[in-house]
């Protein structure tokens, strides 16, 4: 197992954001990590990427204990994550913005520059590769978002919610993109509200409610699981 | 980012004039003015291009970089004095002394951010400049200390204005080299990426506690040397002048005229201001005293606001606007 959360809780004061959640993930595969607004989902990314600590449980990484060490650190064994409010560097071109995340894995600057622009290709951002970041659509800054992450050479990425926003034609390319990348060897995990992306990516799906786990299996039985119906997806989910 | 290597090759160009030019001054002219203004000129060059590591590369904007500065100065001077050692020795004293000073710095960036960080480090220069104010017995206060006159290279000491000019242009071509360096590097990429989100660096693998501690201690290293160099040449020390705030805020403000976090920026904005300064202060300094301050703050202001990313960047893009109107 790459991923392994062992009764990962995190509380802030008197409130349990993420209470006791457990599962695990698989080298190779496609998670959804679903559930309704403040739910708990992206403190629970914080908390495996290491933005936060957890109040308890444990976390490992390729059979590694990862449990509160820093992103820096968790991002250099291979887990990377992307935000769901996309942090580019604003001020530096597309291109400049996946060398600095390049860095982490090369010293030299001219194989920073080589593997950028291989990734600048393959994530379809060539047409922007000179553009100042802060100017670029939400869609295509959610892309470099990808892009960056993509650089640090991760065995593993947390994608926050990069579907959402999309207009239907960066929703297909977005999805391409990470069945592509899936296909290469990346393990990933989704945080969606996009149902129609989720169910179709993902092979198996994770529902959080008030921080607690209340369901985990295949997109197909979740869908019908009457506690998701419940709490996330409505009656009208079912009709469609 | 600034490190496109084409464009990198012509921002060389106002450094390079710079050096050529202030190299020739005291060999094609007599004029005492002139010579003492151009070497006033090259260290602040330095000095500003020292701070752009920490405040313009990291994006740490420190107003306490007098700190730094004062402490260079005292320690040669201190160990010259009492001690009888070389301030090429005192200087190094110094830089190592700052370097561990500067960790107290670095510790306030890894836990407070923007103006937070700022207020610290301005107390830290203020604190260090009360000390040495105060601390007569040691320093004699405010009479400040005077370095005695043995001209001689193992006195860091010289008679002619060339041998100063060739002396502390060696200082700014070092300190201005470190800044392409940082420019072009992967610690200067990973610099970019801290100064433009920190949060998303660290989440793409970048230390930024490293990052930060490393910038402020290689900018506050070269800010001590530039103060050793500044008391050998003034051969005056006072806590009123090199720990003041007066002098932090020169620093600070050089740079972002000029240009933060470009290698050249800080050396423009060194040659502009200083080259105001004293113009203005030379022409209304005595009769109308005060009046260069007014003056020179409206110019400051106007700069700000018409080329509000400095004069580097800003000159090229105003004239290709205007070229753009015309045609």
């Amino acid at each position: 197992m790459l991923l392994e959360l062992e009764g990962v809780t995190k509380r802030f004061g008197g409130l349990s954001a993420v209470a006791d959640v457990s599962f695990g993930v698989d080298q190779g595969q496609v998670i959804g990590l679903i559930g309704p607004n403040g739910a708990g989902k992206t403190t629970l990314f914080n908390v495996v990427a290491g933005a936060l600590r957890p109040s308890a449980g444990t976390i490992r990484f390729a059979g590694q204990d990862i449990t509160g060490e820093k992103p820096h650190r968790i991002c250099r064994h291979g887990l990377c994550r992307t935000f769901q409010l996309v942090k580019p560097f604003g001020g530096l071109s597309v291109l400049d913005n996946v060398v600095v995340a390049a860095f982490t894995r090369v010293r030299e600057r001219r194989s920073a520059y080589a593997q950028a622009e291989a990734i600048v290709e393959a994530t379809g951002l060539k047409p922007w590769r000179d553009a100042v970041a802060r100017a670029l659509p939400i869609g295509l800054r959610k892309r470099v978002e990808v892009a960056r992450a993509l650089a640090t050479q991760p065995r593993m990425i947390l994608f926050d919610e990069v579907m959402n926003g999309l207009n239907p034609t960066e929703l297909h390319e977005m999805m391409d993109l990470i069945r592509q990348l899936n296909a290469g060897g990346l393990t990933v995990v989704l945080i969606e509200h996009v149902m129609a992306a989720v169910m179709t990516l993902c092979e198996r799906i994770v529902v959080i409610h008030h921080g607690v786990k209340i369901a985990e299996g295949p997109p197909a039985d979740i869908a019908r699981d009457p506690h998701v119906i419940d709490a996330y997806l409505g009656e009208e989910y079912l009709i469609a | 980012m600034t490190a496109v290597p084409v464009r990198a090759r012509r921002e060389h160009a106002v450094p390079g004039c710079l050096f050529v030019a202030a190299l020739l001054i005291p060999l094609l002219t007599d004029n005492l003015f002139l010579q003492d203004a151009t070497i006033l000129v090259l260290l602040w060059a330095g000095l500003a291009s020292a701070w752009n590591i920490a405040g313009g590369f990291a994006g740490q904007v420190s107003l306490g970089h007098a700190a730094f500065f004062g402490l260079g100065a005292y320690t040669s001077t201190l160990l010259k004095l009492y001690l009888g050692v070389s301030p090429w020795l005192g200087m190094l004293c110094g830089g190592g002394l700052v370097v561990i000073a500067s960790g107290f710095i670095a510790f306030a960036a890894t836990r407070l951010r923007g103006p937070y960080f700022t207020l610290v480090t301005l107390a830290f220069a203020a604190v260090l400049q009360i000390v040495a104010a105060r601390w007569y017995g040691f320093t004699r206060g405010n009479e400040g200390l005077s370095i005695p006159f043995e001209p001689g290279l193992a006195n860091f000491m010289f008679t002619g204005k060339l041998a100063w000019t060739i002396t502390i242009l060696c200082y700014v071509v070092g300190v201005y080299a470190i800044g392409v360096w940082v420019a072009r590097s992967r610690f200067g990429y990973q610099l970019a990426g801290m100064r433009e989100d920190e949060d998303a660096s660290e989440a793409l693998g970048i230390d930024t506690r490293r990052l930060k501690v490393v910038a402020i201690a290689l900018s506050a290293f070269l800010t001590a040397l530039g103060g050793t160099f500044y008391a050998q040449y003034i051969g005056f020390v006072d806590p009123g002048y090199v720990l003041s705030i007066d002098l932090s805020i020169k620093f600070a403000l050089m740079c972002i005229i000029g240009g933060l976090a470009t290698p050249a920026g800080p050396i423009l904005g060194a040659v502009l201001i200083t080259a105001l300064e004293i113009y203005l202060r030379a022409k209304w300094g005595g009769a109308r005293s005060g009046l260069y301050l007014i003056v020179y703050g409206c110019l400051l202001i106007l700069v700000v606001r018409v080329m509000p990313e400095g004069v580097l960047a800003g000159v090229p893009s105003l004239f290709k606007r205007w070229r753009g109107r015309a045609a």
